[in-house]
């Protein structure tokens, strides 16, 4: 017979078998939410740490570019032109006097000398202009080259900086993992008590109450046939 | 016991042990780097460190200032009670008592910015530098940062070390490349240039020339010819100066790459020197080869010419080398 009691039991426990799951459901909830939390607090602070070395990457490239911009280069170019073309030139200008070697005789006119003076300081001024040509000609070659040392200082730089967001960055798995199990916390007892209570309570009701305190075996009415 | 609280782990960010460990080691690596470039000596530098590593000046309560050392010629000093008191006013001042510190009572003005106060943190705060570290060492996740940190700022330190070897190769390292290289091959060419004009003043004067316009076109030529190999002489230098300078970048190069690998800044600085030192030894030179040598080829074409020519008056030719009296004839 079903009394009050169990019907009580019968709507109550899965009531409250119920309210513990949601219980222990919204804690292992907010457990993986701290959790992510403090994954993203570790990524974050990583993010942060690699922004400033990637600022300062950015400072040394954008130097660099400016570097190449359009009027620095021509300005480089037309100084390294100028600069071989002078070392060049000194060269060509510093050759010793040939007039000084040839030994003329005392009695060879002076037009001969003379003549033989323009020819020479003809000579040596075709070799300038060769020389301040060449000049030129290897200018661009120098100019590059320079540049492609300002390119390599400004990569060792950069390269630094990025050896050390790697180093950042390869701690950063780890972190992750150590924040994380420090956000878990224990789920606490009370959902699973609830769920517990809930289904006894459920029993209790559809078992018609509670258990009876005595329990008569079948076979002891086999082995007693008058009491049937 | 049980239902009790689990111990929270410990955490050198939440006690904050984590930045007061890096505002201590920011400014040690401050120093060092300072001490890297050469703006501070050594042995200033360890002092710091050592200040700031052990907190010596700090942690012990400032000690009573000791009495000042009286000038042994001086006159007795008024506590003695001898001083009357109308000498009093005529008397020097006594020297003011130094600032102290914990072992001999003095501080160094210089290790006055790096005192707690200086760097942020009262007294109380103030911990070993070993201690903290020892501490941060029971969280891992601050232990790898630590250790993160400490690396970087040892390639930090190596990458000063590099710079600094490499520093002698500047533009007036490579000008004395150039002179050397210059220096080598002028003097050749000169030599060269002085045996060619004697052998031609020789040839034109045998032939009466010397002093006539071909003699001079002959010269003009030579001289240009000799501008013109210095010019070359001097643009292989430069050519030979740049190279040497790759070379070097690229050994600068190398050892950057091993300095953020290994981040030993000991062993880098040893290696950058020892690739320094080995920098300086030039390549092998060939000796400047025969410049004029064309220049005296139309005087050896008429030479050989004249030997060869036929004999005057003749029309057969005659071997010019005698093979002696005697007769012979063909054999049909």
């Amino acid at each position: 017979m079903c009394t009050g009691l169990e019907l009580i039991g019968l709507i109550a426990g899965p009531v409250i078998s119920g309210v513990g799951a949601a219980i222990q459901q919204r804690e292992m909830a907010r457990n993986m939410q701290r959790m992510a939390e403090a994954r993203n607090n570790e990524l974050r602070r990583t993010l942060a740490k690699n922004d400033q070395l990637a600022e300062r990457s950015r400072e040394v490239f954008e130097a660099r570019r400016r570097a190449t911009e359009g009027q620095e280069l021509d300005k480089a170019e037309q100084e390294s032109k100028e600069k071989r073309s002078q070392e060049l030139e000194t060269a060509a200008e510093q050759t010793p006097a040939p007039a000084a070697d040839v030994p003329l005789a005392g009695s060879t006119p002076q037009v001969v000398q003379s003549d033989m003076a323009k020819r020479f300081q003809n000579a040596i001024n075709q070799s300038k202009d060769q020389a301040n040509k060449l000049g030129i000609l290897s200018g661009y070659g120098d100019m590059w080259l320079n540049q492609g040392f300002a390119d390599m200082q400004a990569g060792r730089d950069i390269g630094t900086y990025s050896n050390f967001a790697s180093g950042n960055m390869a701690l950063l798995p780890y972190q992750q993992d150590i924040a994380e199990m420090r956000a878990y916390k224990p789920i606490s007892p009370i959902g699973g008590i609830l769920q517990g209570v809930g289904g006894m309570l459920s029993s209790y009701g559809g078992g018609g109450g509670l258990p009876k305190r005595s329990y008569t075996s079948p076979t002891y009415f086999y082995s007693n046939p008058g009491l049937w | 016991m049980c239902g009790s609280k689990p111990k929270e782990p410990y955490s050198a960010y939440k006690s904050g042990d984590f930045n007061r460990w890096k505002k201590q080691f920011d400014k040690i690596a401050e120093i060092e780097l300072a001490a890297a470039r050469g703006e501070i000596p050594q042995e200033q530098a360890q002092a710091q460190i050592d200040a700031i590593r052990t907190g010596r000046a700090v942690t012990a309560p400032a000690p009573a200032p000791a009495p000042a050392p009286a000038p042994a010629p001086a006159p007795q000093s008024k506590e003695d009670g001898f001083t009357p008191p109308w000498l009093a006013p005529y008397l020097p001042a006594a020297p003011a008592p130094a600032p102290q510190s914990k072992e001999d009572g003095f501080t160094p003005p210089w290790l006055v910015p790096y005192l707690p106060a200086a760097l942020g943190g009262s007294q109380s705060q103030w911990q070993l530098l070993s201690d903290l570290e020892n501490k941060i060492k029971e969280d891992p996740s601050a232990a790898m940062e630590m250790r993160e940190l400490m690396r970087q700022h040892k390639i930090n330190l190596g990458k000063i070390g590099i710079d600094q070897a490499f520093s002698k190769f500047d533009d007036d390292y490579y000008k004395k490349y150039r002179d050397d290289y210059t220096g080598y091959y002028f003097p050749q060419l000169d030599e060269q240039y002085g045996k060619v004009t004697d052998k031609m003043t020789a040839l034109l004067a045998d032939r009466g020339i010397l002093s006539s316009s071909i003699g001079s076109n002959k010269f003009a030529d030579l001289a240009k010819e000799h501008s013109n190999a210095r010019t070359n002489i001097s643009n292989e230098a430069l050519d030979a100066a740049n190279k040497l300078r790759a070379q070097v970048e690229s050994a600068k190069s190398n050892l950057y790459s091993l300095n953020e690998a290994s981040a030993d800044p000991q062993a880098i600085n040893a290696q950058a020197i020892g690739q320094a030192t080995a920098l300086v030894a030039p390549p092998t030179y060939s000796p400047l080869g025969n410049i004029f040598a064309s220049a005296l080829d139309a005087f050896g074409n008429y030479m050989s010419a004249r030997q060869n020519r036929p004999y005057q008056n003749r029309s057969m030719y005659i071997s010019p080398y005698p093979t002696g009296y005697g007769s012979g004839r063909v054999v049909r």
